[in-house]
């Protein structure tokens, strides 16, 4: 019997393809498990890198917003305060102030914050009449009278820096035909620089 | 110059407002009555208790011959 056909040779043949079979699912398995240990390693330590970068963007975006934002407010505010500041220095208005005064037994007075005598106006005007203006004299006199030429003659002066007067000497506001009334001045005081 | 702007009732002995006044700085003079507006008020009007009142208005007097 040739000994190809030895039942033993069979047998053999058999326990060796059994054996490399074995040898290469346990080769297969072992490449797989550490294919999938290196993914899942790699997919860890990329994700850990991309929350990183990802954080320290987002930390630059907003500490470059913050700077930027920082920077705008500042010129913003610089610029406002320079054009302020220009805008007064054009105006040679200091103050002004105004009001209605109802004149009482032929006088009447208003109080105003303290000025500068020698640099204000006292604008005068009477319900239904035009405005008429005059100006402090030339002399600076702490009283300045400003009589005014309307038809109801109130006169009105910057008594003190901080008040003025009225007075009507002769004739009252005629309130309609029948009546009279109080007569009411309108005053304007205008401080120059 | 300021934008600011303070507005006050001036009021006589009598409580009787006699001037509206809107100035360019505060005042603290005895009669001086500090006010958000000029309009919550008017010329003629008594001060009492805080409030301004509206008086009656008097009758008108006879015309003289």
């Amino acid at each position: 019997m040739p000994i190809s056909n030895s039942p033993n040779l069979a047998a053999l043949q058999s326990s060796i393809i059994a054996a490399v079979t074995a040898a290469r699912d346990n080769v297969k398995a072992e490449v797989v498990a550490k294919a999938t240990e290196t993914q899942n390693a790699v997919s860890a330590e990329v994700a850990a890198k991309a929350t990183a970068t990802q954080t320290a963007i987002n930390a630059e975006v907003a500490a470059k917003a913050t700077a930027t934002q920082t920077a705008v407010n500042a010129e913003v505010a610089a610029k406002a305060t320079a054009t302020q500041a220009a805008i007064a220095a054009k105006s040679a208005i200091k103050s002004i102030n105004r009001g209605t005064t109802t004149l009482s037994g032929g006088s009447g007075s208003a109080t105003i914050p303290a000025i500068n005598m020698s640099k204000a106006w006292l604008k005068l005007s009477q319900r239904s009449n035009t405005a008429t203006e005059y100006r402090v004299n030339s002399q600076n006199s702490n009283t300045i009278d400003a009589a005014s030429a309307t038809n109801y003659d109130i006169a009105g002066r910057i008594a003190s820096s901080t008040s003025l007067s009225f007075s009507n000497q002769s004739i009252q506001l005629m309130n309609g035909s029948s009546t009279y009334g109080s007569p009411v001045v309108e005053w304007e005081v205008i401080e120059y620089v | 110059m300021s934008n600011q702007r303070f507005y006050y009732a001036q009021i006589n002995a009598e409580n009787k407002v006699v001037c509206k006044s809107d100035l360019s700085g505060e005042v603290t003079e005895p009669g001086m009555i500090a006010v958000t507006s000029l309009d919550e008020f008017q010329l003629g009007d008594l001060y009492e208790n805080g409030q301004f009142i509206t008086p009656e208005p008097e009758p008108e007097p006879e015309l003289q011959p």
